[in-house]
């Protein structure tokens, strides 16, 4: 009769009962669900990574730009346009500007020095004004030795505080000195490491261009920052000096230092109109020149970079809906296959829920294995950029943990239709399904 | 009480234009511990009747009684829970899971009744012994002949231990010396005091059970000892094509007595 005592029990209630077991049997039933899962997914490596690739190539894409795009930030917190903490630049052109300048930003006029000069009178508030020139990719030499690819920058005295580039040892120009165009230059260190490996510069002549230079200080180091070149490789000299060797044809930056403990943005509001006047605009017209600070320069690529996230996370969204309707489709395609072992599963007693946990697994569990992949070759790419580009790159935690739960969710949502249909066929035919 | 009591037993597919009636009337009992032969044609309705008696299906009408327990309008997955504790399943085909080793395969209804790890191992390992196969537990069915496959299906459905051994054509798909391998098999696990239900259209293996019913057009139209019930229709058969041997002779014969005269214009 033990058959009978068993049989009393069946259909209600599994052999164990207490909820501990139950729980400790669902545990251990999942744990067969993930061994059934990948048993079968390395059955089909070639498939299943072809199936991935959606996936793959949706999360290697969100966690690099996010590791490239907080690269650019970190990069910019380090070394931000070289402008010091209270200072901001009056400049021609806008600092950040992406696409085609409009007609009227082409038809500004150059700043001058002159007008520096004028704002200075305007703006006795002000710490101190400067005006500045730049010029890239020159070459200085000594009877030795030649270092090219120079940042050549003339300046008024104020140039070294206003840029926060202090002078380590030897002095600046002063402000006649700046004006009158002095024979005389302040070096980078990269560019001391290039022209005096081996004796002491300052007192040195250097030759620019056509004339010969006295060296009268060099430039603390700046470290690398990648971002808008090295800061090392720079030397300033005086600007009437710059403007009589590479001509007056450049507009002026103008760089503004507030009182320590002054109200940043005020002045900035006060040196526009200022310089509105110094510029001759009428009201009705529009400012011809741009303003920015370490701070608004920070905001504007602050915006920029969050635009640029949120533009690949659309990509990444529509590239792991692509890759979950891959997960859909192998799934499919995987049931329809194993119809005859869903019908021996359920001949030996599986229930609908069994069937339906063992091919949902098996979906998430392949498109967490694209997302594993995804962000293993995001780090690859980071750590690439790294130390390739020494770009500071970081793959943001948070992006990792969204790209595998969105996996997950991909898993689950894509995996539940074709699991649904496999644990709703019918035994019996699915048992005969050739 | 009977182990098996089937009632009244009706089963209709609905075609949409058409029904299908492939089980009219089934009512018959099996006794714990016996060995039963359900033989018949294809499309006499066997398949169906296993089907039903398998709890892969319930009838349209009547009851199925299973242990005492009407199991004839239990759901999907009652139904599952009963295939699991109280049936072992034997197919033609074998239906091995080919990329599970044959220990992995006897396993498997086991994990569906939620039997720990070692204790899985240590049953399925016993039920291979007893198949003679303790020698083969780690070979994929791939591995392993068509003997050694259906004696790793038998083993899987003994490893539960279940009330009711139901084997669909264990020998179709096997030669006849590996086929009677296979029949001695069930004879030694009868003698042990399974119940086994074996269907087949093969009168010669029907011939080798103790009892045997034969179904034709969804009926039990023959119910008893294995070799009669066999042997009797055989009879029939051999009686029913005497008859029509004999019919023709009589027509031919009588066809060549006439043609003299008539052939030309007959037919």
């Amino acid at each position: 009769m033990s058959e009978l005592q068993r049989s009393s029990s069946f259909g209600t209630a599994r052999p164990q009962t207490g909820r501990v077991e139950r729980f400790l049997s669902a545990v251990g039933a999942r744990r067969d669900d993930l061994r059934l899962a990948l048993q079968s997914m390395f059955g089909h490596k070639l498939r299943a990574a072809l199936t991935l690739l959606g996936i793959v190539i949706g999360v290697f894409t969100v966690i690099s730009m996010m590791a490239l795009t907080q690269g650019l930030q970190n990069s910019m917190n380090q070394g931000m346009g070289g402008l010091g903490a209270n200072v901001f630049q009056i400049q021609k052109w806008p600092a950040v500007h992406f696409g085609p300048e409009s007609a009227a930003i082409q038809k500004r006029k150059n700043l001058t020095l002159a007008q520096a000069m004028a704002l200075r009178e305007s703006l006795p508030q002000a710490h101190q004004i400067g005006g500045e020139v730049w010029d890239f990719g020159k070459e200085v030499s000594t009877t030795e030795n030649v270092a090219q690819g120079i940042q050549v920058a003339g300046g008024t005295s104020e140039f070294f505080g206003n840029n926060s580039l202090p002078i380590g040892r030897g002095r600046g120009f002063g402000e006649s000195e700046a004006m009158s165009g002095g024979r005389v230059v302040v070096l980078g260190a990269g560019v001391v490491d290039s022209l005096f490996p081996d004796r002491e510069p300052i007192g040195a002549k250097v030759r620019l261009g056509h004339l010969e230079l006295e060296v009268i200080g060099i430039i603390e180091r700046q470290g690398g920052n990648p971002f808008g070149g090295n800061p090392d490789n720079l030397i300033a000299i005086p600007i009437g000096l710059f403007m009589e060797i590479y001509g007056t044809g450049r507009s002026v930056n103008i760089t503004v230092m507030a009182e320590s403990g002054s109200n940043l943005k005020r002045l900035m509001d006060q040196a526009t109109a200022a310089f509105r006047v110094v510029r001759g605009l009428s009201a009705d017209q529009d400012d011809d020149f741009d303003m920015y600070s370490n701070e608004t320069m920070q905001q504007t690529f602050d915006n920029l970079a969050d635009m640029v996230k949120m533009f690949m996370l659309a990509v990444c969204a529509l590239s792991l809906l692509v890759g979950g309707i891959g997960v859909m489709n192998i799934m499919l395609v995987a049931v329809a296959e194993r119809t005859r072992e869903i019908g021996l599963r359920k001949a030996l007693g599986a229930r609908r829920m069994r069937i339906l946990m063992q091919f949902i697994f098996e979906a998430v569990m392949l498109s967490l294995i694209g997302g594993f992949i995804g962000v293993g070759l995001g780090y690859a790419v980071s750590a690439v950029v790294r130390y390739g580009f020494t770009l500071p790159t970081e793959v943001p935690l948070w992006a990792v943990g969204l790209s595998l739960a969105v996996c997950t969710m991909i898993g689950l949502v894509f995996g539940i239709y074709p699991a649904a249909r496999a644990s709703k066929l019918d035994p019996a035919v699915a048992l005969r399904d050739e | 009480m009977a182990l098996i009591e089937l009632q009244h037993i009706t089963k209709t597919y609905d075609l949409g234009l058409s029904k299908v009636h492939a089980l009219r009337d089934i009512d018959f009992n099996i006794e714990k511990g016996e060995f039963v032969a359900i033989v018949g044609q294809s499309g006499s309705g066997k398949s169906t009747l296993m089907n039903i008696l398998g709890c892969l299906d319930v009838p349209t009408t009547g009851a199925y009684l299973l242990g005492g327990r009407d199991v004839s309008t239990l759901a999907d997955d009652e139904l599952a829970d009963v295939r699991n504790l109280e049936i072992g399943f034997v197919f033609q085909s074998f239906q091995l899971l080919p990329r599970a080793s044959a220990l992995e395969n006897v396993e498997l209804p086991l994990i569906y009744r939620g039997v720990s790890p070692r204790e899985r191992r240590e049953k399925a390992k016993a039920a291979l012994d007893r198949v003679q196969l303790g020698d083969r537990t780690h070979h994929k069915p791939t591995e392993l002949s068509g003997g050694q496959r259906q004696r790793v299906a038998i083993a899987r459905a003994l490893v539960t231990d279940p009330s009711l051994l139901l084997a669909d054509e264990p020998t179709g798909n096997l030669d006849s010396a590996t086929g009677e391998d296979i029949i001695r098999l069930f004879l030694e696990l009868h003698a042990a005091g399974n119940t086994i239900v074996l269907v087949t259209h093969e009168p010669k293996l029907a011939a080798r059970c103790p009892r045997a019913v034969r179904v034709v057009d969804g009926l039990v139209v023959a119910d008893g000892e294995g070799q009669r019930v066999a042997f009797e229709n055989q009879r029939d058969i051999d009686a029913a094509a005497a008859a029509a041997l004999a019919a023709q002779q009589q027509m031919a014969s009588g066809l060549s007595q006439r043609e003299p005269g008539t052939g030309a214009h007959h037919g």
